[in-house]
């Protein structure tokens, strides 16, 4: 089944745009220092996004007379752990896959005709 | 009920809380039921005021993450990355307060990891913001193109949407790292929206009840007859300054001008939801299609420092030919005029245009935007102030 985006019969008015070079800043003088640093914002959000979700449900926890300790004990059913591995894999994606963005040096390799990799 | 009567309904249980804070305020119970029943259906998390809530809640976690990272950012990483390049300057022998070009400038700071954590850390926290919410609105996509589709031929308000026109390519830059920009997402308006309410937080506070833009067009000038029949907004965007001009000028006839098709498309279903007679048009700035001396005020927000600097005086050409003679024009953008900037100053310009891909920026800074207004059948007024803090003054009247 293709997206809702990809029927050509749903007009979606959109144009071509100019490629960018997403990702590709060099400014901390190591490119994969500079993807590092990425990460760590992106896991800051996920993070973040935990605890507040963590934070709602102890509240509705709280309002529906659930002890504090049914989470910690709580078994995930089978369909339960491969749904969460789907969503775990969307969380590396987000999180973790900058660590693979372009990492090579400017150096004076550059100027002797290196092909990089 | 089809959902041709569940929009026009939409707008005016919307209407009545708009700027209200709630939709409870809406002054019937049977008012507060349809507006209840409105919200629930367009946003399954209901809403504050003009503002929808993101459809999931870790979205909504994760964008609140990039707000909150952008305040920290302006207090701590920025300021001391100036401080850095302080001591950078001082080592050099440089005076921080003299202005320099941009070649000396990135001599300066090549290399320097203390001063460009700052960027790094700005550019990857926008990548997020705009990562998560094209996830998200691809997602669920059926959803949110169903809902403009039905609203495409919805009022209050009018929508013009040509398909075929041929985008320039100087409008199709990623600007802001936006993925696919303004003209190249379905979601264009959508992503706008939210990624930029999480921007401004980081330098002007809260804008998802439009208050910058409300405040902006709340000090807006008015031709010296008073007469105010028609405004138009160019590179409106999404429409939101068009929408502030609309609540102070209720029974003017008000059009948001853009090129971007998905940002007009979401502008129009925002405004109609929220009760705003707007009308919303996809043309060119550079070709705007109105008859000459067609409105009484013309202005634009922070479009023309996404122009090439050729563009921006075509722009106001066909801004004076469909001004009327006495009409305001007042295009609200940045301060412009030099290559030389204070240190502190260029390096924010030059990271921002590389990095966060303000395409046009440099070209929009160098130039003399005043003047260049001055030139084209418009005389300055005297003593003029800011509609916003910090930005230029540009209150004009045709000649």
């Amino acid at each position: 089944m293709s997206k809702p985006t990809e029927n050509p019969d749903r007009e979606t008015y959109v144009s071509s745009p100019v490629p960018f070079d997403f990702g590709a800043q060099e400014l901390l003088g190591n490119p994969a220092l500079d993807n590092v640093v990425t990460c760590m914002v992106a896991m800051g959000a996920e993070l973040w996004a935990t605890r507040r979700r963590l934070g709602a449900l102890e509240a509705i926890l709280e309002e529906h007379g659930v002890p504090a300790d049914a989470v910690s004990s709580y078994v995930p059913s089978k369909e339960q752990e491969e749904a969460w591995e789907a969503e775990r894999d969307r969380f590396i994606a987000l999180a973790l896959a900058p660590l693979g963005d372009k990492a090579f040096r400017k150096n004076s390799s550059d100027d002797n005709g290196f092909t990089q990799f | 009920m089809d959902r041709r009567e569940l929009l026009n309904m939409a707008a005016v249980g919307a209407a009545a809380a708009a700027g209200a804070g709630s939709l409870a305020g809406s002054s019937t119970a049977q008012a507060t039921t349809q507006a209840q029943r409105i919200e629930s259906f367009f946003a399954p998390r209901g809403g504050d005021g003009r503002h929808q809530r993101l459809g999931a809640f870790d979205v909504e976690s994760r964008q609140d993450f990039t707000k909150g990272f952008r305040d920290m950012h302006r207090k701590t990483i920025r300021a001391n990355a100036y401080a850095a390049l302080d001591r950078v300057l001082e080592r050099e022998g440089i005076d921080p307060t003299v202005k320099v070009d941009m070649k000396m400038l990135l001599a300066i700071i090549d290399d320097e990891p203390a001063i460009n954590i700052s960027p790094q850390t700005w550019i990857a926290n926008q990548r997020l913001t705009w990562q998560n919410l094209q996830h998200y609105f691809h997602a669920n996509a059926d959803r949110y193109l169903s809902e403009m589709e039905a609203a495409d031929k919805s009022g209050p308000g009018t929508l013009e949407l040509n398909p075929g026109m041929q985008i320039p390519e100087h409008a199709s830059h990623q600007i802001h790292i936006q993925p696919g920009g303004y003209v190249g997402d379905p979601f264009a308006g959508h992503m706008y929206h939210y990624g930029t309410n999480s921007f401004y937080f980081g330098g002007r506070g809260h804008n998802n009840q439009d208050q910058i833009h409300r405040g902006a067009a709340e000090n807006i000038p008015v031709p010296a007859d008073g007469k105010v029949k028609r405004i138009l907004d160019y590179g409106c965007g999404i429409g939101q300054f068009s929408l502030a001009l609309k609540e102070r000028f209720p029974d003017a006839e008000v059009w948001g001008l853009d090129v971007g098709g998905p940002m007009v498309r979401y502008g129009h279903m925002r405004a109609a939801r929220l009760g705003f007679d707007v009308n919303y048009v996809q043309r060119l700035a550079e070709d705007m299609g109105f008859p000459a001396g067609y409105f009484d005020i013309v202005t634009s927000f922070i479009a023309h420092h996404e122009m090439p600097s050729d563009v921006s005086r075509q722009v106001i050409a066909e801004a004076q030919r469909v001004t009327r003679p006495g009409g305001v024009y007042y295009p609200v953008d940045f301060i412009s005029g030099g290559k030389k900037m204070i240190p502190r100053a260029l390096f924010g310009r030059w990271w921002d245009h590389r990095w966060n891909n303000e395409r046009w920026s440099l070209e929009y800074h160098e130039m003399d935007f005043n003047a260049e207004i001055q030139a084209r059948g418009f005389n300055e007024v005297a003593n003029a102030k800011p509609v916003i803090r910090g930005f230029g003054v540009r209150h004009f009247v045709r000649v």
